[in-house]
């Protein structure tokens, strides 16, 4: 009797463990879907994308950042390849960094706007970022591109700010890591970025140091004369020496193999390759580094190998580190320097680090040797701490007076309680970057542009920025920011098209391309189905985009697939390394 | 005299002998115990979706500025089949290198040392604290059964067991900073102050700020704590032993501290033994909410962040804790319980 008892449950156990099988097929219904080649799964990536202060599209655009998929790296993850797109991002990147400033911009306005007619990415939303801070804290301007540490130089009313922070790493050296948290110590102790520096309205200017700055016709010859009498932090001099000693020491070989370091050097600068060469050859050759060229101790003359519009900012934007205090009799160690000094960086910057102590603290304190800051302001705040709170209640640290300043906050309630706050005040403006559903533009069923524009009119964008973020958030055109000063909020009112949610557009768009619907409602042409598969990071995505698309087949003829998968494969799928 | 002597000697090697070959013999059963796990932990690691190489670049690096990405995973032995990758990983194991940690971009060995001396602190407090006052609750409640004072530490035990211990830690926050503000927010000394290390007012700020997660970590131990050594004396005292104790006309004190307790003492010091590892394992929650860098919290961020490295070296840590431990708890059982005798049988 047990016997038998036993071989039925096992049965059943059995039969339903086959039967969850047959539940779940992943791809019941796709037989008329577009397959895509190379193991590939998803048709678009739901996903956030921060903006670079200097605006860089070849890097992520340009059809050359495209390798076949599986093979390597393919920064342009949409695979998008345009000839307008194309000729546009040349335009851009072959612009004239100084006088040539109104056809860059024209060309991405241009650019702007044939993406939002391609739509090879649909913006999602733009969050609201909230600097949060102590209102004692006076003439504390923030914005995406001038954010606190470069503003707290001009700032008073207070002896000693605390700014709260989620953590770092330690890392106080460029070239280690990309948390913005220990940028955020780099520019105090460096003071903006190199020889050329972002001002308050985001526009890139001779930095602090440097006295006057010149470039030859071609653009490949650029010189820079730096002001007398600027000290690092420990009394000594910075001079041309410093400024070489710093490319020296990033084109460095061994700073390429230095546990943990970033290990690219994106500097463009003639004789680099003959100077890495010859330390690998074993004695470094100064001389062969032709591109680094120290006229006196004030003058220094580089000469790039490519004159791009992003020159400035790709070679010049590089913290420029003490020679004395990063080598020994004139040699390089990196591997000694990323073991001793990572946490204790010597800079000209307006402010020098006192303590760090490790998952804790920094303590910083006003370099006395500073002389004023890209707009020649001194800080007169005394200590600077940058100090790591716990999430769960660094707004009460805020209320309580413990911390002076979040940062970057997007949440609607840590906001809204600091509002409420009268001891509180804040700064805010759209992010620096979007969130997006970036298409396989290349293969599968959003290869069709219609059917690229048509997904952007069948997703209510208002509704899920609601859904997703609350109030503070906003609903965006195209991979653009409006921190950057080529465009603006008029502009992209008048000029872009607004995707909002409208089924009878998607109808239009579609059976004009002859796209018909089929028996199950979805619409068809030449055996593909307009249904797409997209991949989502986390269900933070999935959920609210699950709810706009809820009657997507029946309103909208367009059937939506969001996955939640991992976010390590979400970036192998995008960046085309995922092997199937 | 001299045979005297000597004859003690051989007795002490004789009942010493037979313990220390039993623990060379537990120790080398751990290490195929110890290898079964490493590969276990190993594989579950490296089957961890994705490709490992994006904890170590930052993903919006554009294509014309990335890394040399096969030299990369080179380096951090990403290449070659499982079964290589595996004894090479071991080999560097056995020597001492765990490998680099991705958000820490430092040797995992420079950066555990720092994070388990922090949350030893925060433990030893709370243990030393919890069992002290554990005992004396829990033979009390056990003397006293059912009275108002067992009642209430039962009462606080099931309160105590049931709320998680970030609710707990929520909840004194919002009592002892922000309603009274009597004690800080969170981190381990107040960075406003400028003490100096080491001297007495970095100490007394430390202290402070030990506190409330100290008190945390203590409820929570207490309230599991006090349910053993109440019941475990309980126990105790039904034996007949006790009953001729009593019946000898002993004090009261004498039979629960010198007859009754001591031999309680013998399962609370298996949970001693068991909690040994904990000791040097932060818990996530309460060191996440107050800020406090200790183990839990780079678990935490190790978990967050795929540092695959510091999960590995961190989990085999505390397997070889546990294994300690038990050892540990074996060993002194035979110390403590005249009853068990090791090595004999089998």
């Amino acid at each position: 009797m047990k016997k038998i008892l036993v071989l039925c449950l096992s049965l059943l156990l059995a039969t339903g463990l086959v039967g969850c099988d047959k539940k779940a097929p992943v791809t019941e219904g796709d037989t008329a879907t577009t397959t895509l080649p190379d193991g590939r799964i998803y048709n678009g990536f739901a996903m956030a994308t921060s903006l670079t202060p200097q605006f860089d599209g070849y890097s992520n655009w340009h059809s050359d950042m495209i390798q076949p998929f599986g093979e390597g790296t393919s920064s342009n993850g949409a695979r998008f390849v345009n000839e307008k797109n194309d000729e546009l991002l040349m335009e851009m990147r072959n612009a004239n960094p100084l006088t040539g400033k109104d056809a860059y911009q024209a060309a991405y306005l241009e650019w702007v706007t044939l993406m939002n007619e391609e739509l090879p990415v649909i913006p999602l939303y733009a969050n609201d970022y909230h600097d949060l801070y102590n209102a004692k804290l006076e003439g504390f301007e923030t914005t995406p591109l001038w954010q606190w540490p470069e503003a707290i130089v001009s700032a008073t009313g207070l002896e000693t700010f605390v700014a709260g922070n989620t953590s770092f790493s330690g890392e106080f050296y460029e070239g280690w890591g990309n948390s913005a948290y220990d940028n955020n110590i780099r520019k105090l102790v460096f003071g903006g970025t190199g020889l050329m520096s972002v001002t308050n309205t985001g526009d890139l200017d001779k930095n602090f140091f440097v006295d006057e700055y010149s470039t030859s016709e071609d653009m490949k010859t650029w010189n820079f004369k730096l002001k007398e009498g600027i000290k690092f932090s420990d009394g000594v001099e910075l001079t041309a020496n410093d400024v070489a000693f710093t490319y020296y020491f990033y084109s460095d070989p061994t700073f390429a193999s230095a546990s943990g370091s970033d290990a690219y050097v994106p500097i463009n600068l003639v004789g680099q390759d003959a100077y890495t060469a010859s330390c690998e050859a074993g004695a470094c050759d100064t001389a062969a580094f032709t591109g680094v060229n120290v006229i006196n101790d004030y003058e220094i003359e580089f000469t790039v190998n490519e004159a791009l519009f992003t020159t400035a900012s790709t070679d010049f934007s590089r913290y420029i580190i003490p020679a004395h205090y990063n080598s020994v009799d004139g040699v390089i160690n990196v591997e000694d320097v990323k073991a001793n000094l990572i946490s204790k960086p010597i800079g000209a910057g307006p402010y020098k680090i006192t303590e760090y102590v490790e998952g804790q603290f920094v303590r910083l304190a006003i370099n006395e040797y500073f002389t004023g800051d890209i707009h020649g302001d001194v800080p007169t705040i005394e200590n600077v701490i940058v100090q790591v709170v716990p999430d769960e209640t660094s707004i009460d640290m805020l209320i309580a007076g413990e911390i002076d300043l979040l940062a970057g906050m997007v949440q609607e309630d840590v906001i809204d309680a600091a509002k409420a706050d009268s001891n509180l005040t804040f700064n805010n403006y759209p992010r620096h970057g979007y969130g997006h559903i970036t298409f396989q533009t290349d293969e599968g069923i959003t290869r069709h542009t219609a059917i690229r524009q048509a997904i952007g009119y069948a997703l209510d964008r208002e509704t899920f920025v609601g859904l997703f973020l609350g109030s503070y958030g906003s609903v965006t055109q195209g991979p653009y920011s409006t921190n950057y000063w080529m465009i603006d909020d008029a502009w992209v009112e008048e000029n872009l098209t607004n995707y909002s949610y409208d089924p009878a557009k998607v109808s239009e768009i579609l059976e004009a391309d002859g796209w018909v619907k089929g028996t199950d409602g979805v619409y068809a042409k030449d055996g593909e189905r307009a249904s797409v598969n997209i991949a989502c990071g986390s269900t933070d995505w999935t959920d609210p985009l699950n709810i706009i698309t809820a009657n997507s087949i029946e309103e909208t003829g367009i059937e939506f697939k969001f996955n939640s998968i991992d976010f390590a494969v979400l970036q192998d799928h995008y960046y085309g390394i995922y092997k199937g | 005299m001299e045979n005297n002597k000597t004859n003690a000697l051989q007795e002490f090697f004789a009942s010493v002998i037979p313990i220390v070959k039993y623990i060379l013999k537990r120790l080398l059963y751990m290490i195929p115990v110890l290898l079964i796990m490493s590969l276990i932990i190993f594989l579950i690691v490296e089957n961890m979706p994705g490709d490992p190489i994006w904890a170590y670049i930052d993903p919006e690096t554009p294509m014309d500025r990335m890394p040399d990405l096969d030299l990369l995973r080179e380096q951090l032995g990403l290449v070659g089949p499982l079964h290589e990758r595996y004894g090479k990983w071991l080999m560097r194991v056995l020597q001492g290198d765990l490998g680099m940690s991705s958000v820490m971009r430092r040797p995992v060995v420079e950066v555990l040392p720092y994070y388990i001396k922090n949350s030893l602190l925060l433990n030893v407090f709370a243990f030393i604290l919890a069992f002290f006052i554990s005992i004396i609750v829990g033979i009390k409640s056990a003397v006293n059964r059912y009275s108002a004072f067992d009642n209430f530490w039962t009462v606080f035990s099931m309160f105590g067991i049931s709320m998680p211990s970030f609710f707990m830690a929520m909840l004194l926050i919002f009592f002892f900073v922000i309603i009274i503000p009597i004690f800080p927010f969170s981190g381990m000394i107040d960075p406003r102050a400028n003490h100096v290390v080491g001297s007495l007012p970095y100490y007394k700020d430390l202290a402070y700020h030990m506190v409330l997660p100290v008190a945390v970590t203590c409820l929570g131990l207490i309230s599991s704590l006090v349910r053993y050594v109440r019941n475990a004396m309980l126990e105790v005292l039904k034996q007949d032993y006790i009953r001729t104790a009593r019946s000898k006309g002993l004090k009261d004190k004498v039979v629960i501290y010198r007859h009754a307790f001591r031999n309680a003492l013998i399962p609370v010091l298996t949970l001693v033994g068991l909690y040994v590892p904990l000791l040097f394992g932060g818990s996530v929650l309460v060191e996440k909410i107050f800020a406090w860098p200790g183990v839990g919290n780079l678990l935490n961020t190790a978990y967050t962040q795929r540092d695959s490295q510091v999960i590995l070296a961190l989990t085999i840590f505390y397997s070889m804790l546990t294994l300690l431990a038990n050892l540990f708890v074996d060993v002194s059982y035979a110390l403590v319980d005249p009853r068990v005798r090791v090595g004999d049988g089998e």
